[in-house]
């Protein structure tokens, strides 16, 4: 059988040549992967289909799933229309709408897809409020250094600018720090059963992600500069 | 008589609401030409803080009419009174307002950028303006490094350096001792002088009288006096300013 490494302590393997019991079916383990693992908490071991069956139990007329290859320039549609077609209960899937069905399943069907949205969404909200609030306070801070601004004739357009370059400031310090200890978490699970994964795609899309935010918790700020008399500059 | 930089004419100004509201200006007209020092006096309370919001454009009159440069302030909005400001009118204010974590050279500098002047250009003309209030050895200095009389010529330099046509200065002596205040005095009445800006002073400050051109009166929101004065005194030992 084949294991992969991340494995070997849940299964209490020594690694290539050990023996383990599989249905009180001897198995030893003759190959060793790097990184082929499970998004559950159930290792993926893999055999030959004849042992498979055997250590599973599964008679041959059964089958979970089948893995097609196919030549190059084949019709794939039409392969798939001929299959469901032939096989009336069979679901016959591409590798991308499988991976999306995985995904899906994993992301909306189930508690850990939840709880990753929620503490997701937690994150965001918790973001924006403490960069709002951040905001808010220090231009409240600063409201005479604003009014002295609006009293020499700046205009609140400029004015403005000044809270969202600090929002922005905000947010790419704050992304900076965020990225590095989400890069030490990557390069910390690499290895483990469930790596964490960050793709320059992602890492984009949540620079931007954060660049919204901060920007839209600059608005609380704005708004209350946009109140602030210039004539406050002759009575303090 | 050359023609005024700022006019006022019979500016009404109420402020405060419901039965808090007040009368603080009741027909005032005020004219500022270039060249002269007017310094508008009058007891706390009387008006001279609200007269000089409203002729830089800061408060709108409720009636009478306000004329900078030969513009009408009449129902501009904020931004056109904003954009009034920064071309016409610098101000200098009692405690300075100076931007505490800015070197004396980015505060004056600020008040070009604000006007989207390019930074290197805003950088030149501060340094010119800071040299001209003496100040040209001391233009990385923070507002902290500096004395209180410094950080009006810093003030001052920022009023200056966006060539306004009217200067107009809010008790600009009433936090500096006595020699400080000469000297700001000084300063002010040398950039009328030299460069041709109307400069208005409010103040309550009776040593500041022989600086002025002209003496103007204000009690309980009206205009109670004018006085020409025939020859203001002049400067300690300024350097002479050069007109913009």
């Amino acid at each position: 059988m084949a294991i992969d490494r991340s494995y070997f302590e849940r299964l209490g393997s020594k690694g290539l040549g050990d023996t383990a019991e599989i249905r009180d079916q001897r198995a030893q383990v003759q190959v060793v992967t790097k990184g082929i693992r499970s998004f559950t908490t159930t290792p993926y071991v893999f055999a030959v289909l004849d042992r498979a069956r055997s250590y599973t139990g599964t008679p041959s007329n059964k089958t979970t799933y089948l893995l097609l290859h196919l030549a190059a320039g084949v019709d794939v549609e039409n392969v798939r229309s001929r299959l469901t077609a032939t096989l009336a209960k069979a679901e016959v899937l591409t590798p991308d709408e499988f991976r999306e069905r995985s995904r899906s399943f994993w992301l909306f069907e189930t508690g850990a897809g939840a709880a990753l949205i929620a503490g997701a969404l937690l994150g965001m909200i918790v973001g924006s409020v403490i960069v709002a609030q951040t905001l808010y306070s220090n231009t409240k801070e600063h409201l005479n250094e604003f009014a002295t601004l609006r009293a020499i004739g700046s205009s609140s357009t400029y004015i403005h600018a000044v809270i969202v370059v600090q929002a922005l400031l905000s947010a790419v310090i704050g992304f900076v720090i965020a990225a590095a200890t989400g890069l030490l978490i990557v390069k910390a699970t690499a290895d483990t059963a469930l790596p964490v994964v960050m793709t320059p795609m992602l890492i984009a899309s949540l620079f931007l992600l954060t660049i919204a935010m901060c920007i839209a918790s600059a608005i609380s700020a704005i708004i209350q500069v946009v109140r602030i008399d210039p004539a406050t500059a002759f009575t303090r | 008589m050359s023609d005024p930089i700022v006019e006022a004419m019979n500016v009404v100004k109420l402020l405060g609401e419901g039965a808090r509201k007040v009368q603080a200006l009741k027909g005032v007209s005020l004219k500022l030409t270039g060249g002269e020092m007017v310094l508008l006096m009058g007891p706390s309370g009387s008006g001279k803080t609200t007269l000089l919001s409203v002729l830089g454009c800061i408060l709108s009159p409720n009636e009478g009419s306000v004329r900078i440069c030969g513009h009408s302030t009449l129902g501009l909005r904020a931004e056109a009174l904003a954009k009034l400001r920064l071309a016409h009118i610098g101000f200098v204010f009692q405690t300075y307002h100076l931007f505490p974590t800015l070197t004396a050279i980015d505060n004056v500098r600020l008040a070009l950028e604000v006007g989207g002047e390019r930074p290197h250009r805003a950088v030149a003309k501060a340094k010119d303006a800071l040299a001209l209030v003496g100040l040209a050895h001391k233009i990385k200095a923070v507002p902290l490094e500096l004395s209180s009389g410094e950080q009006q010529r810093v003030a001052i330099a920022r009023a200056m350096v966006g060539n306004a046509a009217a200067i107009l200065a809010d008790e600009p002596t009433a936090a500096l001792d006595n020699e400080n205040g000469h000297s700001i005095m000084s300063l002010l009445a040398e950039v009328a002088k030299a460069q041709g800006r109307g400069v208005l002073v409010v103040t309550h400050d009776g040593r500041t009288l022989p600086f002025a051109n002209r003496v103007v009166r204000i009690d309980d929101g009206r205009i109670v006096g004018e006085e020409q004065c025939i020859d203001s005194v002049p400067t300690e030992e300024t350097k002479p300013l050069q007109g913009p």
